[in-house]
């Protein structure tokens, strides 16, 4: 019991009450098994992209010794395929019967063809052994690609496990009877639950990235230059998008909801729009989720991919190939993030704890 | 200003589409004082609490805690203000310490001090075994327990309490009984809701009812219990009496009404004064009926609630 009664109060600032809460959001997130579970969701995509080509004995480098049929090119030459990709040339190395030739003068790569051009006839080299070694590597950026094609949808997913039910789980759980009596604005609570779950759902888009990283120096022995611009692009594009997930949280009335209606609307819903859009020629650039490409095409910058068409007159449909324009994209998630969370924040603010 | 109580509320109104809730409810609560506030199921005590705690919005009127406007303020009006509405759920994954430090730093006390009044305060309530388990594994009445401890961490001026012995058991009841009364010692204001009138006549110095949104009286509990009439007295005897016993108490004057619910019970509508009650009893006796018991029936506030409800509905 108290010694003197009631005291008077001085509240703290509305940062230090949005900071609390984030704390204690984030201190939820971390004991619920939210976090486990998009955690191993992480790890196992990461694993299955980065295992499957090695199980179809495709490995990221390595050394390859391959004999030769040498093939005649001309008179004075002879070639045959080194059959593989990402070959590094100055690692080759060409031996006639065991002796190592040297490349002057003897033998070229042909980088076009992929193959070993000898500068001798074939009929010459007719029962020698002609062998190749070389390593092969496959370059950062195609490497870091092949996760980042669903660098958008596990960027989705994260939003469902840690945005979708931010708002109205308060509600349905009844803990708002708890939090709401207090002085603290439903503006800062809602800023605090914000920024908490976007801190735990770009931990976990972090984590992503960072495994890319770490795979990428042990298999490639680099990492994919524009790998940070990505990253860049992949947390504006969560950001939009919870904001998106904040709306459905404050309109619907119960977790379970939010959760279906975020997922489908992100996964189905609107990827469907944006199919007929390649159909029908409409590009959807106005699609939050059609801007989450950008986290997968900004790795090509410096060659960035353009709009082409595919025509099948035999199949009488014309394929539209539509990427996002990073400008535009931007503007664009910067929309979606200022009206939604600004819409969300006063349907916070307005709703009510009749239940 | 100077002139209100440090709860005031002004023409509140509340409607839910077509249902006026809360009904032009005005009521003044000075500080320092315990208040009751009674009603019937739908009667508009917890929505009157809502608006109080900013939970939902009023649709026009005014309440003022400590001097502030919560219906416009509602931040810097429940600076002071430690409330439990309804049974609330708490997260969890936190344990006790956790969240009473949580709500803590919300309403700016010191480390050292929510450390200091989270030691105090589970102990009071009985959970300091508690303290470090999570409270997603606590009964209804832990909770119960813990939504109070909750509610006086910061030493607010005004406690906002909706039935706050709901879910605990008899022996928990007490123990919150005895908290509110030393809380009332102490110079707390406290206001609440409560279906238990037994319990509200033991804590409480003033007494509101409610009923469709509208107050029906509000003054001290002690000026209630006088107004309430005690008209009915219920009399326990050891034999049956018989018929023509109970024909000759029916033609005792002032006698209005004999009822018997079960063969060695009376009650009897009795509008005489003391001392024709006491004739009352020397006639029974007269009769041969063997009086063990005869006493005024139910609690004063009963009464009154039964009459002032009874009338309304």
């Amino acid at each position: 019991m108290t010694d003197s009664g009631p005291v008077k109060r001085t509240l703290p600032t509305h940062l230090n009450q949005m900071l609390t809460v984030t704390r204690y959001e984030m201190l939820k997130y971390m004991r619920s098994r939210r976090l486990v579970g998009a955690i191993a969701v992480i790890i196992l995509i990461v694993a299955l992209i980065y295992i499957i080509p090695l199980a179809l004995n495709q490995p990221y480098s390595g050394h390859v010794t391959l004999e030769l049929e040498m093939k005649p090119l001309s008179p004075f030459s002879s070639y045959d395929y080194l059959n593989h990709s990402y070959i590094t040339n100055e690692s080759i190395v060409v031996s006639i019967n065991g002796t190592e030739i040297p490349r002057t003068n003897n033998w070229t790569y042909s980088s076009s063809m992929n193959a070993v051009v000898i500068n001798q006839n074939a009929t010459a080299l007719a029962g020698k052994q002609v062998v190749a070694d070389f390593d092969f590597k496959e370059p950062a950026k195609n490497f870091a690609s092949s996760f980042m094609q669903f660098a958008s949808t596990l960027i989705i997913i994260c939003i469902v496990f840690f945005g979708a039910d931010a708002l109205v789980s308060e509600y349905q759980t009844r803990t708002a009877y708890l939090l709401f009596p207090n002085p603290i604005k439903k503006e800062v609570m809602f800023l605090g639950k914000f920024l908490a779950s976007f801190i735990a759902s770009l931990s976990m888009v972090g984590l992503f990235y960072g495994l890319i990283v770490v795979l990428s120096l042990l298999s490639v022995g680099g990492v994919a230059f524009y790998l940070p611009l990505s990253f860049a692009f992949a947390a504006l594009f969560l950001i939009s998008i919870l904001a998106v997930a904040f709306f459905i949280s404050s309109i619907m009335k119960g977790s379970t909801g939010a959760i279906v209606l975020t997922f489908f609307l992100m996964f189905m819903i609107l990827p469907i729009v944006q199919s007929v859009g390649m159909i029908s020629g409409m590009k959807m650039w106005f699609l939050v989720t059609f801007t989450g490409d950008l986290a997968s095409t900004s790795l090509s910058w410096d060659h960035y991919p353009v709009d082409s068409v595919e025509t099948y007159p035999g199949m009488g449909f014309t394929l539209y190939n539509y990427y996002p324009d990073p400008g535009t994209s931007v503007v664009v998630m910067v929309a979606y993030l200022i009206v939604f969370a600004a819409i969300s924040m006063y349907l916070f603010k307005r709703k009510e704890l009749t239940g | 200003m100077t002139t209100q109580g440090i709860i005031h509320i002004e023409n509140l109104t509340k409607d839910f589409g077509t249902v006026r809730a809360v009904n032009n409810l005005s009521l003044d609560i000075k500080e320092g004082t315990t208040v009751g506030f009674l009603g019937p199921n739908g009667a508009g005590k917890t929505t009157t609490i809502k608006i109080l705690t900013n939970l939902i919005h009023a649709t026009s009127g005014k309440a003022y805690m400590l001097g502030i406007d919560v219906t416009k303020e509602p931040r810097d009006a429940l600076t002071n203000v430690g409330a439990v509405v309804e049974t609330p759920e708490f997260y969890p994954f936190l344990t006790p310490i956790e969240t009473l430090a949580y709500l803590g730093k919300i309403r700016g006390m010191h480390p050292d001090e929510i450390e200091r009044r989270t030691a105090e305060l589970l102990k009071t309530v009985k959970l300091t075994e508690w303290k470090d388990q999570r409270i997603g594994k606590f009964s209804k009445g832990m909770k119960q327990r813990l939504a109070i401890a909750q509610a006086m961490l910061h030493e607010p001026e005004i406690l906002v309490l909706d039935e706050p012995t709901s879910g605990l058991d008899p022996r928990g009841m007490v123990e919150v009984r005895d908290i509110l009364n030393v809380l009332h010692s102490e110079g707390y204001t406290i206001f609440m809701s409560s279906h238990l009138l037994a319990e509200v006549q033991e804590t409480c110095n003033y007494v509101a009812m409610i009923d469709y949104g509208k107050l029906l009286i509000y003054d001290t509990a002690d000026k209630l219990a006088k107004m309430a009439n005690m008209n009915q007295i219920e009399i326990v005897l050891a034999d049956a009496p018989s018929k023509e016993a109970l024909e000759r108490i029916a033609r005792f004057k002032d006698v209005a009404k004999i009822q018997q619910p079960a063969p060695l019970r009376l009650y009897l509508e009795f509008t005489g004064d003391p001392n024709m009650r006491y004739l009352l009893l020397k006639e029974m006796l007269a009769a041969d009926m063997k009086v063990l018991t005869f006493n005024p029936r139910g609690l004063a506030l009963e009464n009154l609630y039964m009459q002032l409800v009874g009338d309304s509905r």
